[in-house]
């Protein structure tokens, strides 16, 4: 790399990004014009309306999906194709059912051809600290949900990327999994500096794991509110149970129904 | 559904085999008070009789057709599957070749085996190359069909890993397959052993089917029982053997669906 990565404060930046499918027999435009950027070891969190254009989004930051318009950088580097430095969680785990959890969870490494014996001591210590020890050998489908998405966060971890893009990641869960899926979050992000683009439908989920949240406009989707979250870190999951969370919560919640109206 | 197979106690399925040998005692029943001619259904004692004392001869046949059949069940499932691999992988090979693959499926393929003779002769090019030919089809569509089965969601979590289209295959693709391929083969055995006998009855002097032939001229209708019972019993066998490989690959890569 001919750039010192330590110079670049962004992670990420969307440059005027568009996005338009060649779809029939009208071109549908889902994302329009998105300008924003996420610092290094920042979190941010992207609430929106069903079908506005988060997912597309958040596809063209992992490089599965092109923009038609604007400039996409990552690292100071125009963006092209899956960055090696991205981790990537979608709203199902994912989880190869022939591979076992250890596997799965070593399969990034698999596919850039990097030593397993490299990695396998990361692997494991991430295994242990989202409490899934014990269940190294074991086959996705030994697993319950929350289960699997907690591999599904370990593997995304596993070649310590500085930038994870989660996608609904824990929207197939019942909601007490679901937030103690965040918990697990959270205490993962008190010890790393990565950046990650979280993108939800819980406002609950955006304020406690996010420094920023952007609401966006109905499709095509622009970044209609931006809100820094004021709470310092670290966080703990007590910290939802505060009155001053509850009003954050609360002012959000009418951003969004402003925003949707 | 193997766990519970291979937790259970093997248990012999009784009824069919009381039925099986229900329909023996009525078959000597019928064969003895009615007086059938031998020639035209021999009765078991004398079918058992003519196993034992051609069993030299029926040994050696059953040799010829047994290692036919396997070679070229082998040679068909490795082909076939490269040739779906191919397929898979060259958007414009396949345009060129599944519809014919599809063609060729629905023929009557059996019909096509003088063609052969006339092309390699008599003996065992023609009976093999005539094999292969009958079983290619069904794992050549099952593969196809099973790595074309893979899950969307699976195969893009690959790609957003930075996995190729390769790595795609083979780390996705090719273990959805797996199951399919199974059942391409599970076909493609009995259609091997099919391939061999009527490539035998048009195009040989050795194996079941030849000996069959023999036996026909000759009138000595135990005789063709006997070979048909020996040809039932390697048919058998091959099968078995894809479904202990089957379940070996269940075993070790453990896809539950
Ligand atoms: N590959 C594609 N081809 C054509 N249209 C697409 C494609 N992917 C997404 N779209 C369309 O783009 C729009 C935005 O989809 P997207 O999945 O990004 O929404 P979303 O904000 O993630 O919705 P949700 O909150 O329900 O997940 C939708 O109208 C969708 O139908
Ligand atoms: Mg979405």
């Amino acid at each position: 790399m001919p750039e010192a990565p330590a110079l670049i404060a962004e992670a990420i930046r969307f440059d005027a990004v568009g996005k338009t499918f060649p779809t029939r027999p009208v071109p549908l435009r889902a994302v329009e014009s998105v300008s924003f950027a996420v610092r290094r070891g920042e979190f941010v969190a992207i609430l929106g309306p069903s079908g506005c254009g988060k997912s597309t989004l958040l596809m063209m930051a992992a490089g599965l999906e092109t923009p038609t318009e604007g400039r996409l950088e990552r690292g100071g580097v125009k963006l092209h194709g899956p960055h090696r430095q991205t981790g990537v969680m979608f709203q199902d785990a994912t989880l190869l059912p022939w591979l076992s959890v250890l596997d799965n969870v070593l399969f990034p490494a698999t596919i850039r051809r990097i030593p397993r014996a490299q990695v396998l001591e990361a692997a494991m210590r991430l295994i242990e600290t989202v409490g899934l020890k014990g269940f190294e050998g074991a086959r996705p489908h030994e697993l319950s949900g929350g289960m699997r998405q907690r591999a599904a966060i370990c593997r995304a971890l596993v070649l310590d990327p500085d930038l994870i893009l989660m996608d609904e990641p824990f929207s197939a869960l019942d909601a007490i999994t679901r937030d103690e899926m965040g918990d697990v979050l959270l205490d993962l992000w008190q010890h790393t500096q990565k950046s990650a683009i979280f993108v939800t439908h819980s406002i609950r989920e955006a304020v406690l794991l996010a420094d920023r949240v952007l609401v966006m406009s109905r499709r095509p989707a622009t970044v209609a509110e931006e809100l820094v979250v004021p709470f310092p870190r670290p966080r703990t999951p007590a910290l939802a149970d505060s009155a001053e969370f509850g009003a954050v919560v609360a002012h959000l919640r009418g951003v969004i129904a402003g925003n949707m109206a | 559904m193997s766990v519970s197979a291979l937790a259970a106690p093997a248990r012999l399925p009784w009824l069919p085999l009381l039925v099986g040998a229900g329909v023996l005692l009525a078959w000597d029943l019928a064969v003895r008070l009615a007086q059938v001619p031998q020639v035209l259904l021999p009765s078991p004692g004398s079918v058992a009789a003519s196993l034992w004392q051609a069993a030299p001869s029926l040994a050696r046949h059953a040799l010829a057709t047994g290692g036919a059949a396997t070679g070229a069940f082998l040679v068909a499932v490795l082909a076939g599957m490269v040739l779906a691999a191919v397929m898979m992988l060259s958007p414009l090979l396949n345009r060129l070749l599944y519809p014919n693959l599809l063609l060729f499926q629905l023929l009557p393929k059996v019909a096509l085996g003088p063609l052969f003779v006339v092309w390699l002769g008599i003996g065992l090019p023609s009976l093999f190359a005539f094999a292969v030919f009958v079983s290619i089809f069904p794992v050549a569509v099952g593969t196809l069909a099973g790595l074309r089965a893979a899950d969307p969601s699976q195969l893009r979590m690959c790609r957003a890993a930075g996995g190729s289209e390769w790595q795609a295959f083979r780390y996705i693709r090719l273990p959805t397959s797996m199951p399919y391929v199974f059942a391409g083969a599970k076909v493609a055995a009995t259609m091997a052993f099919t391939g061999a006998t009527v490539g035998e009855f048009i195009s040989a002097n050795a194996g079941l089917g030849y000996m069959v032939m023999q036996a026909q001229a000759r009138s000595d209708t135990p005789l063709i029982f006997a070979a048909l019972a020996v040809l039932c019993v390697l048919g058998a066998a091959l099968y078995g053997a894809v479904g202990l490989a089957e379940d070996a690959a269940r075993r070790r890569w453990g896809t539950r669906r």
